[in-house]
């Protein structure tokens, strides 16, 4: 039998955890999680907040059950804890917000961009809009919090779950409002069946029932705030007096309810027509419950209506506000009235007053009530976030047997044909794009089992001109390809010098019904080769600005390895935005990034396998490391004598192959390791500063009302002997937009004389969106100096100047 | 339907609020602008970038709402009422520094980033020494202040551990 696919589903209950006190929203958050966790469909990772903010620790399952279900133990368990960051969440997962997010510290303005960007499924359940739409029935804190969160979900949640159609309807009419399209929304009702909270020894309060006893009464149930209207009922308390019915009010005094706690006390008939059993114990409440008349629900707004539930069970009928959610929750058993007038509330007494055999029946059907149970209210969301985000991708299982490469290099192409031949079983066709007169010494030269098919420039582009920049033209021209050229459905776009370095089946590139994407970069951090940037790095600036101004995520896919395409959803990019084909973006990104926004459930988005990208690991900082290595970005000069390929074979020896194959994985993950070690030291070295001084180590070129232009710097810097270090400069646009700036930089020792070469900076040779780069070469012994910066706005102009302890350190004498 | 910026759709939202509190009558205790930089704050550090566009009010309610995590009280709003004319610049200088000496503040530091505004640090400044072996005393002390898992971290990446 086929194991069912298993939905990976992490949720945060950093509230529910860290709260002393559980509210309404954490009792519906420990309901569907203990059954969830139980659920074979899901995996459940169970998540709180660090004191950091910025990472969650797991709960382990055991603890978490054992903790809520018999009070027994912590819900953090007792080994230390393993954490995880939202970078590290799997990405074809569901991050489920079903705790009050709102008020955890870590905010989901900043949390879910990140999610987005890693490609994690953000569903986020709206118990109502209450604080939005009428936000004076709160503190301001919760107010503000919740309008941020409520930003942040509409902005970003993929899926949302109400428990109402109340609350859906007023969702889409918030967004109307905000000529937003609401993002797509399930209504999944809340269940009524919470197991009885009392223990079986605890006794109600004897006063209060003893005295009760005597009369009928109607009852509130819940915290006394504003919303809830207790006022309406209070103010009534004479005139049901009349009618020989008392008023009791349980619960506790919330927010901004001093006054009324007050009038609650100084009311003239507080303890013979009117009682407020303050925060009374559940033995109490469930004896009030089963003892009234009927529960009062006069609230002016709901999320959903529990207390209606919780009166039902117990069989007491209920007079509630004419409220849409409220009749969707008590439907034709509750009686309802105007909750603005208490002659209403006063008609709606009467009326049960007048009949007895009616009350009796209202009794009976509330008696009869079943409360959907949190069974079915779990399982049905379980089974909506396996819809929302299947497991099992919705990429179509169109055949994948086509390779498509654009190149001018018959002997490129020739000399890496043999590796897709002998690496790639299921590429059964080669689509070659390239001039035609090309084409001769191709079908001469090459005679392996993939089958070339040739589609010419001039077939391409007829009489189109060709722009003159090379990653414009490449841009160009894949467009015109992906129009008009015999392109399978979904097939593998390469360039001419990716090698595989090993077997590669199918699920490399497509798995699960999900497209493999793989990002080596955050474009909006690709500073490039400041000062002397290439056509690429001018590509990468424009793919960023332009996803940005779409918001569309901006990891950048031009991983210098073969990557699987889906025409159809490249075309729709094409459609969509039409004029973008001559503007020089870069193929890869611009398309994974709006073919993921677009289709989520299709791709599975992951670090890059390719090596020798960069070519060289001084040229710049990895921004994530390859997962694996399984392709060679090929170049020439690594082979060559002092290179890290020095003494391997360039061309496919299908007898060495293998072998050389492991050497260079080998050689090349020493590269990358030494690169790590750096960017670790300066890990601790930020570390050390921040527990230090409670900021980041920043450098700075500022300005401010005093001073033109003024370095701001760290007290000190320590850096890795004999490596290429890379600092970010943040510098005021100003500074930086006069045409003749200049900026200096060196290491000097404490006499003057320098450790590294002053370099040159002009600042209008670096991109204006890009920080600035200082890029330092330091020397192989450990030495200590100043690191000097120089300003120069205008050539006669002062010189501004900046200085600061360095410190240049073995690693393994730091580590 | 529009596509909003995250700092767009936040303000957006707040107006909408802001006018259903104003027809109960009632006000938020924060402007726009100072909402939105509170939606755009990080969880564990506030960057001066968020808070420099704002005029002195504003920026007065933002670093008590983010770096003290707290509305501001009566008391302090009186005290900086008659400053509110001075130059933002120096405004800004002069109450940052207040805020970031304050023990308040020191009990629970938010970390301040990118801010290139003269702030006084109380901590002393650092003094390198190179001893005879090349390995600044500083540096070790250095690592020895780190958390243990870096320390652990660190040894493992050298292949100490």
């Amino acid at each position: 039998m086929a194991s069912q696919p298993i939905t990976k589903v992490y949720i945060d209950l950093s509230r529910l955890c860290l709260t002393p006190f559980t509210t309404g929203i954490q009792r519906v958050a420990k309901a569907v999680v203990l059954r969830m966790l139980k659920n074979p469909k899901l995996d459940v990772v169970l998540l709180c907040d660090l004191p950091c903010h910025t990472q969650w620790r797991i709960l382990p399952h055991d603890a978490f059950i054992t903790y809520y279900t018999k009070q027994s133990g912590s819900p953090y368990g007792a080994a230390p804890p393993i954490t995880i960051a939202p970078d590290a969440l799997q990405p074809d997962a569901v991050f489920f917000d079903i705790d009050s997010a709102w008020n955890m510290p870590m905010r989901r303005s900043w949390l879910f961009p990140k999610l987005r960007q890693r490609g994690v499924t953000i569903v986020s359940h709206l118990y109502d809009l209450i604080p939005v739409t009428e936000p004076q029935y709160f503190h301001q804190n919760t107010a503000t919090q919740f309008l941020a969160w409520t930003s942040a979900v509409l902005q970003y949640a993929n899926h949302i779950i109400c428990n109402a159609y109340a609350t859906k309807d007023a969702l889409h009419t918030l967004c109307g409002q905000l000529s937003l399209t609401p993002p797509p929304c399930t209504v999944i009702p809340l269940g009524g069946d919470f197991a009885p909270q009392t223990d079986s020894k605890e006794q109600p309060d004897a006063a209060l029932m003893k005295h009760l006893s005597k009369y009928r009464y109607v009852l509130m149930v819940g915290t006394i705030e504003p919303r809830k209207n207790h006022a309406l009922v209070l103010d009534a308390v004479d005139a049901l007096s009349e009618l020989g019915i008392r008023v009791v009010f349980a619960g506790r005094i919330g927010w901004n309810m001093e006054e009324f706690a007050q009038k609650m006390k100084q009311h003239p008939k507080n303890g013979s027509d009117f009682f407020f059993a303050d925060t009374p114990s559940d033995a109490t409440i469930h004896a009030l419950y089963e003892n009234a008349l009927a529960v009062v629900f006069p609230t002016k707004n709901e999320g959903f209506g529990l207390p209606i539930v919780e009166a039902f069970r117990h069989g007491t009928p209920v007079l509630a506000s004419d409220i849409p959610v409220l009749r969707e929750v008590g439907g034709e058993i509750a009686v309802y009235f105007d909750h603005t007038s208490t002659e209403s509330l006063l008609e709606a007494v009467k009326a049960l007053l007048a009949d007895e055999a009616a009350y009796q029946q209202k009794r009976s059907d509330a008696a009869a009530y079943r409360p959907r149970t949190w069974d079915e209210t779990a399982e049905d969301m379980a089974d909506a976030l396996c819809t929302i985000a299947p497991m099992h991708g919705t990429a179509p299982h169109t055949p994948l047997r086509q390779m498509v490469v654009l190149t001018a290099r018959n002997q490129d192409l020739l000399r890496t044909l043999p590796y897709w031949d002998a690496y790639l079983p299921f590429i059964e066709e080669l689509l070659v794009c390239c001039p035609s007169k090309n084409i001769p010494e191709l079908k001469e030269a090459f005679h392996g089992r993939i089958r070339l098919r040739f589609f010419t420039d001039e077939e391409l582009l007829g009489d189109i001109p060709l722009p003159q920049d090379h990653t414009m033209r490449n841009f160009f021209l894949r467009c015109l390809l992906m129009q008009k050229a015999p392109l399978d459905d979904v097939f593998i776009m390469t360039d001419d010098d990716y090698r595989p370095l090993m077997p590669l089946d199918e699920t490399f590139f497509r798995k699960n019904g999900r497209y493999q994407a793989y990002y080596c970069y955050d474009l909006c951090q690709w500073n490039g080769t400041q000062g002397n940037y290439t056509s690429y790095d001018l590509s990468m600036f424009r793919t960023a600005a332009f996803l940005n101004s779409q918001h569309l995520p901006t990891l950048q896919y031009s991983s210098h390895q073969p990557q699987i395409i889906d025409r159809k959803l490249y075309l729709s990019m094409l459609e969509q935005y039409p004029d973008i084909a001559t503007t020089g973006l870069d193929e890869w990104s611009s398309y994974f990034n709006y073919a993921i926004a677009k289709e989520p459930a299709m791709f599975y988005a992951q670090p890059y396998c390719s090596m020798c990208w960069p070519g060289a690991i001084t040229d710049w900082q990895l921004w994530c490391m390859p997962q694996r290595l399984c392709f060679e970005n090929f170049y020439d000069v690594l082979y060559e004598e002092g290179q890290v390929f020095e003494g391997l074979s360039k061309e496919f020896h299908p007898d060495t192959v293998q072998r050389e194959h492991m050497e260079k994985i080998d050689r090349w993950h020493r590269m990358l390791r030494r690169q790590s070690n750096q960017t670790a030291a300066h890990a601790m070295y930020e570390a050390y500063y921040r527990a230090m001084y409670h900021t980041q180590p920043q450098l700075m070129l500022a300005e401010d009302d005093e001073h033109p232009a003024r370095f701001a710097l760290p007290q000190l810097i320590v850096l890795p002997t004999g490596s290429l270090v890379r600092l970010t400069l943040q510098a005021a646009d100003s500074l930086r937009n006069s045409n003749h700036a200049v900026l200096r930089y060196g290491i000097q020792s404490p006499n003057g004389s320098p450790i590294t070469p002053m370099h040159t900076l002009p600042l209008c040779d670096a991109d204006p969106s890009r920080a600035l780069t200082i890029l330092l070469s330091t020397p192989v012994s450990p030495v200590s100096g100043m690191l000097v910066l120089e300003y120069q706005s205008a050539q006669n102009s002062a010189l501004v100047t900046g200085s600061l302890p360095c410190v240049i350190a073995a690693l393994d004498g730091i580590l | 339907m529009k596509i909003y910026s995250d700092e767009a759709l936040s303000r957006a939202l707040f107006a909408l609020a802001e006018q259903r509190m104003q027809a109960a009558g009632n006000t938020f205790y924060c402007s726009e602008a100072v909402f939105a930089v509170m939606a755009a704050v990080a969880p564990d550090h506030v960057s001066y970038e968020l808070l420099k566009p704002l005029e002195n009010r504003d920026f007065l309610h933002a670093v008590y709402l983010t770096l003290l995590q707290r509305p501001i009280d009566q008391a302090a709003a009186q005290n900086w009422e008659s400053q509110l004319s001075l130059p933002s610049s120096q405004f800004q200088t002069t109450l940052l520094n207040s805020v970031l000496r304050s023990q308040e503040y020191r009990n629970n530091p938010m970390p301040l980033l990118d801010c290139p505004l003269p702030l006084e640090s109380q901590t002393p400044q650092l003094t390198i020494h190179v001893v005879n072996n090349g390995l600044p005393d500083r540096l070790v002390r250095i690592y020895q202040k780190l958390p243990r898992s870096l320390q652990k971290l660190a040894k493992k990446i050298a292949g100490k551990e």
